[in-house]
Parts: C-alpha cells; structure tokens; sequence
C-alpha cells in the first residue's frame, strides 16, 4: 500500500513537471499545445544518445536534456505558433498546427530511428533502499526529489523575477503588456523555454522508468487530464492534479490491472469535466496563484 | 485497372466516409472532436461480430453497427455537447480511448488485442464507390440547406444562434450522430474489406489523420475535403516512399498549409457539379473575355 503511494507520488511528480509546462503555455496562449510531447520524446533520444556516446552521470544528462528541450520548444514555437500569432489566426490553428507538429516529430523518430524500443544504460537503474519493507528504486526517489526542486525552482522564477512577472502579467493579457514596453515574442519565447525545459527533464526519466520510442510523446495526454483535473491553465493546480493522477494510475494498475486504467482514468477525468468544469483549482481557490485567468 | 490501384481507391474511399464525418462535425460546426475513430470501431466490430457470429448478411451487419453507433452517440453527445472546444477535443478522445480498451479487455468477444481474422471480403470499389457518391451528395446538400447554414452559425457564434431560435444543443446533437453513423458506416466497409480487424487500427492517429486531411482542404469546403482525401490517400502511393517516410512528408505538407495558407487548399471554394451553375460560369467567363477584348479594341481604335 505505501509502496504504491510511493511509486505514485514519484510518476506524479514527473507528469506534474509536463503538465505545469503544458499549463504554463496554455495560460499565455490559451490553447492546448500537443506539441509540448514531441520535446519530451526528442530530449528523452538527446539524453539517451548523450548518456550512451559520453557515458556521463544522471545529473549532467538532465542538465544538458533541459537546456535541449528548451531550445526546440523555442524553435517550434518560432516556426510553427508564430506566423499564426502575426497573423492573428483563430485558436484553432494553433491546436491543430500543434497536433501536426506532434506527429510529424513522431514519424520522423520512426522514420530515422526505426519503432524499437531503447533502454538507458542502467546507470542508477538497479540499486534501490530497503526502508523497513519498503523496497523504493533509488531512480523513485531521484524522480521525487529532482522533480519537486524544479518546481519550486519554477515558482521562485515566476514569482521573484522580473521575466516571471512579465510571464504572469502576459498570462491575464498578451496585448496590455506589450503596451507597457514588455517584449512579448520574448515572454513567449521564454515560456516555451521554460516548458521545454520543464519536458527536458520529463522526457529524461520517462525514458529511464519506461524505455524510449517515437510514440512517447503521446503521454503529454496524462498532462492535459491532469490539467483539466487540476482547473485548466491553473499551474498550482495542474500539480496538484498530476500527483493525483499518478496515484490514481498506479493504484488502479496495482489492484484492477493495468488494461483497465485508461478507463479509471478517463471516466474521472469526464466526471471533473461534468460536475466541477474549473478543477481543483477552482475547488481551492488556487486559480490566482500563476496570476492566470480563469476565463480559460 | 490492377488489384493494387482498386484497392488504394477502395481505401481512399472509405476515408472518404469517415472525412465526411468529420467535415461536417469541425468544418461545417466547429466541434472538435478525436473521437471518429471510436465511431469507426464500433462500426467495424460490430457490423464483423454480427456477421461471423450471429450469421447476419453483412448489411444487416452494417445497419446494426450504424444503429449501435447512433445509439452510443447520443449518449456520448449528451455527456460532452456542452463542454468548451479543448473540453469537448479531450473528452471525445476519451471515447475513443475507452472503445479500444473495452474491445482489449471484452476479448471472449472482440478477440483481444489479436483482433478478429476472417471476415468475408464483400466490399469492393463499385460498393465504396457508390456509398461514397450517395455520402457526399447528402453532405453536399446538408451544405446548402438550412441544416448546413444553421451549423455554420453555430460555428461563428453559438450565441447569435441561439438568440436567432437555433437550439444549439440539438443541432450539435444532429451533427454529432450524423459524423457517428458515417465513422461507423466508413469501419465496417473497413472491416469488410480487409478481412482483418484489430485494436491497434483505431488509434489517436487515424482521428489525427482524418482531422488534419479535412484542414488542408479547408475547413470550409466540401470538394476541399474530397479533394485532399483522394491526394493524399493515393499521392504517396504513387510515388512509392518507404512507408515510414509517407507519413513524415504527409503531416509536413499539413504543417506547411496550416502556416501559409490556413484556410486550406481550397478556402470557400466548391467545384461546382450542378449543370447549370456550370453553364453560368462558363457564360460569364466567356462574357468576360469579350469584354476585355472589346475594351483593347476601344483602346486601340483611341490610339
């Protein structure tokens, strides 16, 4: 039972760091970005090419993974999302050019690298504490404590710096602070950075915990249900959102079995979105906490 | 005509049904929805399951599955209708999700993830064909009554809609079931027609791919949609990639047309097949003409 409590806080920690750069996008933006999958499976091929070529540790990989990340997300937001923005386009476009772009990443992995699967050399993958009964995999507590420093690393940046600000103030409204002398294709350049980075680090222990292949960037959907859970566009509560789904996933694995956890999942998801369309966020009051709005 | 070449169109035109499904639903009324493919596995397992095990003639099988569909997609539809665009996007490829694991985990049924072999190949290009044509006719008609005006005006503004006496709940409604019965009408041709079904068929990416075809005809267009069906379905086979590089220039194309030109490769533009809208044309262009030459003569006489 803690076991599992355990081994779901560690796979909510990590899809909390998706869904905040998910939410962190959609509340400048305002539209879901299904591109955010495609970093976390192209850093999640970085990580393994730099961690198999240069054998180096975990750490300098996930350092390497975030700033790669980070890079493409700027990259795709500069050729595919910014010639609609300059043209105004409806929000639609953006959905739809990001779905695009997903599944072009997607095929072109297949096409280069074949539809196989790749395991990480096993670096810290076997070790693991025994606490009591408790077996914890070492990479458990890594993800955990890894994930949580960034967050709050994230929040310190959203909150204290003058870039975080201009962030949040972009978030309530694109247009008013480009009236106050706000570079906002900056802001927007910074945010994908940000969220890139944010699935850098995702894409690093996904393809640890799991193994990677083209189709990884499909788990960005665990982002958006945590997000919809969580009050969408809401970072405080898209955290809080993926912690739960992690939980839910892993109990419902543990004790129904795993082919029935896309219904366990999905059936809470329509229940949040017919009862409480606002989310956790909406429940908690935790809307205001990025300065986004709730309009979304 | 080779066996290859009928049976890449025998397929174009069963993906022809299915975009037609979702033209009508995110075109012609904005509702985007991820979750046709669901609607096609229905179609396909059902019209398969009534045909090989309870020993129906395959229409009756397909009648069944589109019945089934309708059935599934009122209820569906009365969950989701009201929810807002990135909502509903999700909820819709929940569906979806949660039709592939029920024909995973009902395997006694369905087959499991090994999918069910067999099935009679009835289905061939005349029938799709056919099937096609009566489909496009009905959605090209629903375009120009009031049935497709009023989704149009639930598109650009639910609310005017409603104020004009549109009930927008039931109009969504009428789309949804309609896009329902043409996804699952467009999985049991599939099923009928390649002999083999699996879980693995009705992925995220086929809804993707329907979605991504009807945007680069353009959103607002019916020959838009055909048109990019045929090209697509058919242009990589003819030029013969490796399998794995079709769909990498595929969704390039898509991202390219998304970027320049974001109304899609036809805009509001209809190919025109009505015999006197034809003539008018012709006519006028022809009028046209002459008035240019008419008008160069003038200048010329002037000089």
């Amino acid at each position: 039972m803690i076991q599992q409590f355990v081994n779901g806080l560690s796979l909510g920690a990590v899809y909390a760091l998706i869904a905040v750069g998910f939410a962190l996008v959609f509340s400048i933006l305002k539209f879901s970005n299904f591109s955010h999958g495609s970093v976390i499976m192209l850093s999640a091929y970085f990580g393994l090419w730099l961690s198999s070529t240069f054998k180096v540790g975990l750490l300098p990989t996930l350092l390497a993974s975030m700033v790669v990340g980070g890079l493409i997300a700027v990259i795709i937001e500069r050729l595919g999302f910014r010639p609609i923005r300059k043209k105004n386009g409806p929000l639609i476009y953006f959905f739809v050019s990001s779905i695009a772009i997903s599944m072009f990443f997607q095929y072109l992995m297949t096409a280069l690298m074949g539809g196989q699967f790749f395991m990480y050399s096993d670096f810290m993958k076997t070790s693991s504490i025994n606490v009591g009964d408790l077996t914890i995999p070492v990479l458990n507590i890594y993800m955990l404590a890894i994930s949580t420093v960034t967050l709050i690393v994230l929040l310190y940046l959203l909150y204290k710096t003058k870039i975080g600000i201009a962030i949040r103030a972009a978030s309530s409204d694109l247009l008013t602070p480009n009236l106050m002398g706000i570079n906002t294709d900056f802001i927007v350049s910074v945010t994908f950075f940000v969220s890139g980075a944010l699935a850098g680090i995702a894409g690093v222990f996904l393809g640890l915990s799991l193994s990677v292949y083209p189709q990884l960037g499909s788990l960005v959907l665990k982002a958006f249900i945590a997000t919809v859970i969580g009050g969408l566009g809401s970072l405080g509560g898209a955290v809080v959102g993926a912690f739960l789904l992690g939980l839910a996933e892993t109990f419902s694995t543990a004790y129904l079995g795993g082919d029935v956890t896309p219904m366990i999942t999905f059936t809470i998801m329509i229940l949040f979105l017919l009862l409480k369309p606002e989310g956790i966020a909406g429940l908690l009051g935790l809307g205001k906490n990025a300065g986004t709005t709730q309009k979304a | 005509m080779s066996a290859f070449y009928s049976s890449m169109l025998t397929f174009a035109g069963i993906n022809l049904i299915a975009v037609l499904g979702v033209y009508l639903l995110i075109g012609l009324t904005g509702l985007f929805s991820f979750g046709q493919v669901g609607f096609m596995a229905i179609g396909a397992y059902i019209s398969s399951i009534a045909c090989l095990q309870w020993g129906l003639p395959f229409w009756a099988g397909i009648l069944i599955s589109v019945a089934f569909a309708l059935i599934v997609g009122l209820f569906i539809g009365a969950i989701t209708l009201k929810l807002r665009t990135d909502y509903f996007a999700l909820a819709t490829y929940g569906f979806a999700e949660v039709v592939k694991t029920a024909l995973i985990y009902f395997s006694d049924i369905t087959g499991g993830s090994m999918g069910i072999f067999g099935i009679p190949t009835l289905v061939n290009l005349p029938v799709v064909a056919v099937i096609a044509v009566i489909c496009i006719m009905i959605c090209a008609n629903f375009k120009k009554l009031k049935f497709g005006r009023n989704s149009l005006a639930v598109r650009n503004d639910p609310l005017a809609a409603e104020i004009m006496g549109i009930n927008t709940f039931a109009h969504k409604m009428k789309v949804f079931l309609l896009s329902a019965a043409l996804g699952a009408l467009s999985g049991a041709l599939l099923a009928f027609s390649t002999s083999y079904i699996e879980p693995e068929m009705f992925n995220w990416s086929k809804s993707v791919e329907l979605i991504i075809i009807v945007f680069f005809g353009g959103l607002n267009s019916l020959s838009g949609a055909v048109f990019a069906t045929l090209f697509l379905s058919l242009l990589p086979e003819l030029l013969r990639f490796g399998s794995e590089w079709r769909m990498v220039l595929f969704t390039f194309i898509i991202i390219v047309t998304i970027i320049f030109k974001p109304t899609g490769l036809f805009g509001y533009y209809e190919i025109p097949l009505n015999p006197v809208t034809i003539a008018k044309k012709i006519r006028s262009y022809v009028k046209k003409i002459r008035v240019d030459r008419s008008a160069k003569r003038g200048e010329r006489d002037a000089r």
